[in-house]
Parts: C-alpha cells; structure tokens; sequence
C-alpha cells in the first residue's frame, strides 16, 4: 500500500491589533453564524419552495438533498481547499457564491436549474464553517484565546435558531423565493467584511485533488439525506427508490471510509483521526446524539404550527428565545469546568440531564389546549441545560487536537451534528407515523355516536370537523411522545461522557 | 541601584513603549534586562480542551519575546533574556521579579475607562499589591533619556521620606537633579515647605543637585503634577503609593494610580512593606 500523504493547511496566529483585529474577529464569528443560520432559513421555507418549483412530493425532497449532499461534502473538502487556495480565498469566494447563488435561486422557478444550484450553494457553503472557525481563533490575543471555546460554541449553536426565526418571518410575510435573500444578504456583507478586514497570508501547498474521494463522499451524503427524507414517507422499504438509496448509501459509505482508509494517496479525509483522538470519537458519539435532539426543534415548531396554529414566525420566536439561556449556559459550563468546581464530565452529566427534563417538560405541555406561552420557561429552561452540554463537548473535542490537525478535527465534527439529524429525521418521522395513527385508531374506537356529547360535536361540526379533531390530537400525542424519545436518547451520554480522556495535569 | 531590570510584556503598543524605556534605561547604565511574558493558566498542556489553543497563545508569546529580545540587540543591549511564566499576569510579572531578583519592574500601561474602572484593579495594582520592587509605569514612548530631571512629588509623612530616599538612589545612578515638589493646603505652606525642605536636605547630603516646587491648592493633584513635570521638563516621576486594597482603594482613590493612567512620562512607584 502506497504512503498515504494529508493535507495541513497552515495555522499560525496572526492577531491584530485596533479595529482591524476587532474586523477580523467579528467577521469570523458573523461566517460561523452565516453557516448555521443560512441553511435553517431556506429549510424553513421548503414548503413554498416545493410549490414555486411545482415540484412533486418526490421531487420535492432533491431541493434538500442536492443542497446536504455538497454541504457536507464540501466541509469534508473544506481543509484541502484551505491549504491549496488559502484560507481567506477560500472564505471570500465561497461567501460570494452562496451570496450570488442565492440571489439567482430567488429569481429562478425552474425545477432542474434549481436543483444544480443548490447543489452548488451547498458546495459552496460547506467551504465557510472551517476557515471561519480557524481565522477566529487565529485573530485571537493571548489574553482572549482561553475564552475561545465557549464563543465559537455559542455562535455554532445560535446560527440554526436564529435562521428559524428569519426563515419564518421572511416565509410568513413574503413567501417563496425571499427566503434565498436573508442568506444571501447576509453572505454577501461577510464577505465584504471578510475581504477588506482579514489579511492572513497563508502559504499555498500544491497538492493532488481527491476526486473519487470528494465523489464517493457526496455520494454517501446525499443517499443518507434521500433516505432521511423520503424512507417514512415511502414506507420504507416497502419501496423500490429506498431499497435502492439503501443499497448505495452502504456501498458509498463503505467505498468511501475504505478508499479514504487504504487506497487514496491524498486522502482528503483522514478517518484514523478517531483511533488517534479518543475525544473526537467521543464528542461525535455524543454530537450525534445532540443532532438527532436537535430534530426536536423542527418537530416543536411542527406542533406549534399544526396543534395549535401557532404562525410559523411565533414558533421560531418560541424557539429563539432558548438563545437567551444559550448564552448564560455556555459561559456558566465554561466557568464551572475552567475555575474546577466541577469535573468537565459532570458539567457534561449535568446539562444532558437537564436537557432530558426540559423535553419531558415539552412532552408533558404540548397538548391542543396548549398556547405558545407555555414553553418560554420551558425554552429557556432547555437551552440553558442544552447548552451545558453542548460547550464542554465542542470544547473537549476542538480543544484536544494538535493546531496541526485542528482544521481536519474541526471538519469532522462538525459533520457528526448533521449526521444525527438525518438519521433521527428518518428515524423519528417513522416513529411519528406510526404513533400518530396508532393514537388515532385508538382514539377513534373510543369515540361512540350515541353518546350524547358525542352526538353534540358532529351536530356542530359535523363528522368531518370531529374526524380533522380526532386526527390533532393523535398528531400532538405523537409529538409528545417523540419528545419523551428525544429525552432518552439523551441519557446514554451520561456514561458515554466517562470515554473522554482528561489530560493529566502538566 | 539598578542592575536588574525586568520588563512586562504583552505585545500591546504600550508594552512596546516599556520595552523602549528599559533599552533606554539599560543604555544609560548598563544594567541587564530581561523580558517576561505571562500566559493563562488554563493555557497550558493538560488543562481539557485547550490544547490548540495553548498551542497557538504559546507561538504567540514566543513571538512577542523573540521580538523584544531582537529589538534589544538591535538597540545594542547584549544578554537579553526572556521567560514566558504560566500564571495570572500580575503574580506571575512578581514571581518572575523574584526569581530574577530584579531591582525594578517595567511595565506599558493602557488606562482604565469606563463604570467598572474604581472597581477593577489594572495589573500595575495588581504587582503593587503584591510586591515591594519599584515599578516604572509607561504610558507614551520615551522622550530621549528617562532621568535627566525627575520630578519627586512628595508631602510631609513616611510616605514622602521614601519616595525622598528611592528616588536620590535614582538620581545618584542615573547623575539625575531631582525637582521636589508639594502642594500647600490652603494657607498653610509649612508641611509642604517642611517636605520639599527635607527632600533637598536629603538630596544634597548625598551630593545629588535638587529643586524645589510648592504649588498652591488645585481642585485635582494629579492633573497639577503632570502639569509640573511638563513646564519643569522632567521625563520622569517618582512617586511612592500606600498600594491601597478593598474598600479604602474605592474610597479614598489614590493619587498615584490616576498619575500614572495620565502621565506622558513614565512614573516609577515605590511601595514600603511597611506601610
């Protein structure tokens, strides 16, 4: 077997001082938020997308899927194309295709252009989060840099809820294609900030480009993303189109974790990095539990908007307002661990508990009778815990890599969130399903036309009126019953937390 | 009095003042200079998760004194050297000063703005606190030499004699006139005449030259003493400083710290250990 040879892009610091450091520091962080919240707006508006392009249900779920396929990819990518453009090339061109990718998708409506461009958008978007990641703790002083774990975590975290809001709002009010603007602003301003205040000089390395690698990858991604999407809906394997997504999602996976493994020269990918960091095969085990709650959110603002027609603005509303309790959750995990009043593993017990109470919390209020004040406390309460959780992990594994391997780590773990959302999409979809229309048949064997009050309902809303509540309330016990699920999947990082590696004291 | 100079440094502008102020210190009387270098604890190896971090505060530090070091020889002070000490940077800037057994401190120093200034201790506090080795604070770069005419603002107490006393060491290295000065409080001249007096006594006993300076009530000393040190061209100060914590620093203020925060020249403070 041939040398295999990775690629490190360079990372040195390069603090500035004055204006020009505060430039660059606040244009990485503004990239970090662009990522998460640039795809969560567009996700919010995919109904009126799938209608704009007249696409049918089938189609529907390529608009999601040629955008993921890339995006993921592309982070995979992200550290190569770091050290053969450099870092603020790469960070500037990417914005700028998103931003003008954006731009043209909102005056587009024609299905198949719309499904190569948003290939190309998630291409380009999967190039941002790793060198926004590196050039803000690149910027950093000495004084500030210990303070950079909770600060990344908190802007990683915040971008996907406060795009749900912005997504919401721009759907709500102006509907369809607007929803590629936001982002598209928003890129193109980054970019600009980033051009002008960013004056990184890395070296640039010549090295060979993966492509049977970055095609095997996309491959991968996108048939995960199919049968994430479509599996419920098609009955699983009841249907021929996931039988064969199956087939190729275990064949290109394993195709591409054995080429990356054995066979590529430059792998663009190095998977032994699990083997070698035993906290990055830890935070991923427990990230992508955190991804697959991270559904939660999107099931909570179903209900909001189905139980009890909540506007899809005051459901991202409901859940931005976690982002209050982000803040004190991180910094307050950051501290406990940092001052040692707490061991970092039980900061890390302590916010996955909390965090399983608060979706019990949601479990036991979403009802039809319910009303969005119900879950403020209730949200701030999770996001506190929430974020507890989130903090220390990112931390443990961003922080246990070398500066050499950090843009390689940094890509890896940011894949492994994602990764739990496909498969608790596909999984939990399921479950609803079949939920919803087991509580549905038992709902309706309890339901007698002669008794009186019975009787009264469909006299005043008539059979159909009955049968659409009856349908409410099987859907809301089913979301309940997800969010209970959401709840225990969290539990097992309580023991799985007690893998990490805590360096001995120097 | 000075064979051992210590500078503290962050790689801030102010700090490349200090570092300007020690080469000229050094060239004025040969003594040797070492540049130090603080670094967050939690920056170290085998604090969870930080250890990029730490690798990248670590590359920066070494290149802030790589730095310093090469200005110093290229200013033509030989046997420059540096230490980077993992600590808080005020206790590590004083254990370093121990371990070097350095006759003065220097350090740049960026003033304090905002609500939380009278509640926020800045690091010069912060070594004063701790340690009884003078302390050169630097605000602006150095005009020329440093100790040509050092301006010593004193009044009758303990607090004045040792200021008297570290600042005719001083003189008596550096071949400096000292310029004494003390504020009258209302009619009353005698204290301040009775300082500035014993100030020159103590002065031309040991053959340092002197001048004396007493100045009427001003709504704020502080201003008055830079105001001096200005119109009688001095480009230093000697002060000495109660170093005062807790409740009486909020209180009672202190004249030397917002000195210092105001000073275009540096301002080298001495604490007694007795007071």
């Amino acid at each position: 077997m041939a040398k295999q040879r990775f690629v490190f892009p360079e990372i040195k610091p390069q603090p500035q001082p004055g204006l020009r450091g505060a430039a660059i520091v606040a244009s990485s962080l503004l990239a970090i938020l662009v990522d998460g919240s640039s795809t969560a707006i567009i996700n919010t508006g995919l109904p009126y997308l799938q209608g704009i392009t007249a696409a049918t249900p089938d189609e529907g779920s390529w608009i999601v899927t040629s955008f993921n396929a890339t995006y993921y990819a592309f982070i995979l990518l992200s550290p190569w194309l770091m050290a053969t453009l450099g870092r603020k090339r790469l960070l500037v061109g990417a914005l700028l295709g998103f931003s003008g990718l954006s731009l043209v998708l909102a005056l587009t409506s024609d299905y198949k252009t719309y499904i190569v461009l948003r290939a190309l958008q998630g291409a380009c978007l999967g190039c941002v989060f790793v060198p926004a990641v590196i050039t803000f703790f690149t910027s950093l002083s000495p004084a500030a840099i210990a303070f950079a774990p909770p600060v990344f975590i908190l802007f990683a975290l915040s971008g996907s809820t406060i795009g749900t809001v912005i997504g919401a709002y721009v759907a709500d009010e102006f509907g369809g294609n607007v929803v590629f603007i936001p982002g598209g602003v928003a890129t193109a301003i980054t970019a600009t900030l980033v051009f002008f205040a960013v004056n990184t000089k890395d070296k640039n390395q010549r090295l060979p480009f993966d492509s049977v690698g970055v095609a095997l990858s996309i491959l991968t991604f996108g048939s995960l993303q199919y049968l994430s999407n479509e599996g419920s809906r098609r009955n699983w394997f009841d249907d021929s189109g996931i039988v064969a997504g199956s087939a190729v999602f275990v064949l290109a996976a394993f195709a591409f974790v054995s080429y990356e493994l054995f066979l590529a020269r430059n792998p663009h990918v190095d998977f032994r990095m699990f083997a070698k960091y035993r906290n990055l095969l830890v935070g991923a085990a427990i990230n992508i539990l955190n991804g697959a709650v991270g559904y939660s959110i999107t099931l909570f603002v179903t209900y909001l908007e189905v139980s009890i027609d909540a506007t899809a603005t005051l459901a991202g509303a409901i859940v931005l307002i976690r982002l209050a309790t982000y803040v004190v959750g991180l910094f307050t995990a950051f501290f406990l661990a940092r001052t040692k009043t707490l061991d970092i593993r039980v900061v890390v017990i302590i916010g996955a508990l909390g965090s399983a109470l608060g979706l019990v919390g949601f479990a036991n209020s979403m009802t039809t009778t319910a009303d969005a004040g119900t879950f403020v406390g209730l949200s701030l309460f999770f996001g506190f815990f929430f974020s507890m959780l989130s903090q220390p992990i990112g931390s443990l594994v961003v922080g246990s890599m070398p500066l050499t391997e950090l843009a390689a780590g940094v890509a890896i773990y940011k894949l492994t969130s994602p990764l739990g959302l496909m498969i608790a999409t596909g999984a939990v979809q399921t479950v609803l399903d079949h939920r919803t229309a087991i509580v549905r048949s038992n709902l309706a064997a309890g339901i007698v036309p002669s008794r009186a009050i019975v009787h009264q309902y469909i006299a005043n809303h008539g059979a159909a009126g009955l049968s659409a509540l009856v349908a409410t309330q099987a859907q809301t016990l089913a979301f309940s019953f997800a969010m209970v699920l959401f709840a225990l999947a969290l539990l097992p990082i309580a023991g799985i937390v007690f893998f990490v590696k805590i360096p001995k004291p120097a | 009095m000075y064979k051992r100079v210590l500078t503290i440094v962050d790689g801030s502008p102010a700090s490349e003042y200090a570092i300007g102020a020690s080469i000229t210190i050094a060239r004025e009387i040969g003594c040797t200079l070492k540049f130090c270098l603080t670094l967050d604890p939690m920056l170290r190896a085998g604090v969870p998760g930080m250890t990029p971090f730490a690798e990248l505060a670590l590359e920066m530090q070494e290149r802030t004194l790589r730095a310093a070091i090469a200005h110093a020889e290229m200013a033509g002070i030989l046997g420059t050297t540096g230490v980077i000490v993992s600590d808080d940077p005020a206790r590590g800037a004083v254990a370093a000063a121990r371990a070097e057994n350095a006759d003065l401190i220097l350090m740049g120093i960026v003033p304090r703005i905002g609500i939380l200034r009278p509640f926020v201790r800045n690091l010069i506090e912060g070594v004063l606190a701790l340690s009884t080795t003078p302390l050169c604070a630097v605000r602006r770069p150095t005009r020329g030499f440093l100790t040509h005419r050092i301006l010593v603002p004193i009044v009758f107490d303990a607090l004045g004699k040792l200021a008297v006393d570290a600042a005719i060491g001083i003189a008596q290295q550096f071949k400096s006139t000292l310029v004494f000065c003390s504020i009258a409080t209302g009619s009353d001249r005698s204290a301040a005449l009775a300082a500035v007096e014993g100030g020159l006594a103590a002065a031309a006993a040991c053959g340092v030259p002197a001048e004396t300076l007493v100045f009427g009530e001003t709504p704020h000393i502080p201003t008055a003493i830079v105001r001096d040190a200005d119109i009688h061209g001095c480009d230093s100060i000697v002060i000495a400083t109660h170093a005062r914590q807790g409740l009486p620093r909020i209180v009672e203020g202190s004249v030397t710290q917002a000195l210092i925060e105001q000073c275009d020249v540096p301002v080298v403070v001495v604490r007694s250990p007795l007071l």
